[in-house]
């Protein structure tokens, strides 16, 4: 008798379960594709607008237009300095960011476990926190010289701040009854690691991972524009000084480029580590 | 957990992680662990608990010691009196739950029986080992079901038996028979959040249960759920602890009389802050027990009469 009532009692939550994802694909009425041509049309009503009004209403030498702009990149992209440049801060922005990625991940663990540890250092690294990072970049300019690893400092620093933040408060936030649940059922310290701590701390690693690729781009060019002779940044500061917009913008259009491909590459990481949050009603 | 509860254990586990107590061969559950080979679905052997149930003197599995526990709040001015000299013997093989009005301790008592919180002052042994720290090996099902959101319902549920490091087919047999038993078959490759608050608790149940466990602690855990479903899951609940072949002690905390007197044996009722036992009193009920039916016993109206006396000064009404 007991397990009819059960069996019946799990057919009706097997109900609801269907009705809630009627409901949702009810309510999206414009298909995905349609989305995304209407956002192509934005973009080329933009680029028609800022055409038309370059040398009409804005003087070109300031705002460029997108012809310009064009014509640009394509002659930047035929020089060969164009891909030392474009590999110069490829590799400062890949080692800046991972390894601002694994310290503040690491620090960020250790210190949401260790509490006396985390009282002692994590109000020392908000105070640096506050450090504008350009007023630090002369100074590692002048430790590390002209080359990668001034920019690699940099962006390391500024990643660190953020992936470190999004992970502590992860981590602390964690439910501690997940914690006791493990040990309670035999779990060692590793296993808690691997079961709770690791899979737990994921949203805010996945966050702390998107929030630090602009934070890295913005602390590589940062540095390529103080003190560098290498690098997009360095190219986009020689391009505006000689009052080439034109050049300017197809620096930027770069940019926007490598920070949409490691966008996508972190979403790809994000897609595979969160299924389960995914997953749910 | 209550909100006391979590300021005493502080933000980080790895504090209680580091006290686990590793007792001595007396602690280790008999079953599954060890790498001995599942035998629920082999064994013809009698149901232990059909014997010890009644007026056979079973070993005292549980002895807690003029144990007294205190909470500071942060300013550490005043300390809140919530356990204050419980005495009490869990006979081995019993189902004991404790009742009493909200704030009384139940819960503090509970997890100090599990280990996650120390007695300010007496003892607690389980097993004839005084403990010290965590008991490893003890299932504990909280009102929260507690699942892991990033785990699968069959991840969730043979949690225990990987952990110990039992081989992936063996655990597969074992979880495949208690999703039957909860009645969630079917469900093993759903995620937590895509089942109800009654599904996720009978997962619960499973993963408490799943390793056989000589002690199990569970601190309301019906209460979220409507009172059809906990009907249901009481019963499933009892059939499931006389269906076992080792041993179990269970302890249950709960608001609802009802529940106390339809599964336990004996109900052991605490008074309001500062906890003390006010009573134990034994439920001569016949089992196997019936939990829809149990108002219908001859038995029932008298003990609830007197549980309801022992409570009724600290609910001051009528």
């Amino acid at each position: 008798m007991a397990t009819q009532a059960t069996s019946q009692s799990a057919a009706g939550d097997q109900a609801d379960l269907v009705l809630s994802s009627q409901a949702k694909r009810s309510r999206t009425w414009h298909p995905d594709w349609r989305i995304a041509l209407l956002r192509l049309l934005v973009v080329v009503v933009l680029l028609a607008i800022w055409q038309l009004i370059s040398g009409h209403l804005i003087p070109t030498f300031a705002i460029s237009k997108p012809t310009d702009v064009v014509h640009s990149l394509i002659s930047y992209l035929k020089t060969a300095t164009a891909w030392t440049d474009i590999r110069v801060t490829l590799v400062e922005l890949v080692l800046g960011y991972v390894f601002g990625v694994v310290g503040g991940i690491a620090i960020g663990v250790i210190l949401a476990t260790w509490s006396v540890g985390a009282r002692i250092f994590e109000p020392m690294i908000t105070a640096i926190n506050g450090i504008p990072k350009v007023a630090l970049a002369p100074l590692f300019l002048i430790m590390l010289g002209l080359g990668i690893w001034s920019k690699v400092a940099i962006a390391s620093m500024t990643v660190f701040f953020v992936m470190f933040y999004n992970i502590y408060y992860g981590v602390k936030n964690l439910n501690t009854d997940l914690i006791h649940v493990l040990v309670l059922m035999g779990g060692s310290k590793l296993d808690v690691f691997r079961n709770v701590i690791m899979p737990g701390s994921m949203p805010g690693i996945i966050a702390g991972l998107k929030a630090g690729v602009p934070f890295a781009l913005i602390g590589v060019i940062v540095g390529e524009f103080i003190a560098s002779d290498q690098g997009v940044g360095y190219y986009i500061n020689n391009q505006t000084q000689e009052f080439n917009a034109g050049g300017t913008f197809a620096g930027i259009v770069l940019l926007v480029i490598i920070a949409l491909i490691l966008n996508s590459l972190v979403g790809l990481g994000e897609r595979y580590a969160l299924k389960w949050q995914r997953a749910g009603g | 957990m209550t909100l006391c509860q979590a300021e005493v254990i502080g933000t980080t586990s790895w504090q209680v992680i580091t006290q686990i107590h590793r007792p001595g061969q007396a602690l280790a559950p008999a079953g599954y662990l060890k790498g001995q080979r599942s035998n629920l679905m082999h064994s013809q052997v009698s149901r232990p608990q059909d014997a010890t149930l009644g007026n056979e003197p079973g070993r005292t599995y549980v002895t807690v010691e003029h144990v007294h526990k205190s909470f500071t709040s942060n300013d550490g001015d005043d300390a809140k009196l919530v356990c204050e000299d419980i005495c009490l013997e869990v006979p081995e093989g019993s189902l004991t739950s404790i009742v009493g009005p909200s704030g009384c301790g139940k819960s503090t008592l509970l997890n100090m029986c599990a280990g996650l919180l120390p007695p300010d002052s007496g003892t607690i042994e389980v097993d004839g080992t005084a403990i010290s720290g965590p008991v490893t090996g003890v299932g504990y099902v909280t009102q929260d079901a507690n699942l892991l959101p990033w785990k699968t319902v069959q991840q969730n549920i043979e949690l225990p038996l990987t952990v110990q490091g039992m081989a992936k087919r063996e655990r597969a047999e074992l979880v495949e028979r208690w999703l039957e038993l909860v009645g969630l078959t079917g469900f093993a490759k759903h995620y937590p959040s895509q089942l109800s608050g009654g599904m996720q608790k009978r997962a619960s149940i499973a993963r408490s249960l799943i390793y056989a466990p000589s002690f199990v602690l569970m601190d309301e855990p019906f209460g979220p759920l409507d009172a059809m479903t906990r009907i249901v899951l009481q019963q499933e609940l009892i059939n499931l602890w006389q269906a076992q072949e080792s041993v179990v002690t269970m302890m249950f905390v709960t608001h609802d009389l009802q529940e106390a007197i339809a599964l336990s044996d004996r109900v052991v009722v605490m008074s309001r802050h500062p906890g003390r036992i006010r009573d134990i009193v034994d439920i001569d009920l016949p089992r196997p027990r019936r939990v829809a039916r149990v108002g219908e016993q001859e038995n029932y109206a008298p003990l609830h009469r007197k549980l309801w006396d022992l409570l009724r000064d600290d609910l001051s009404i009528e």
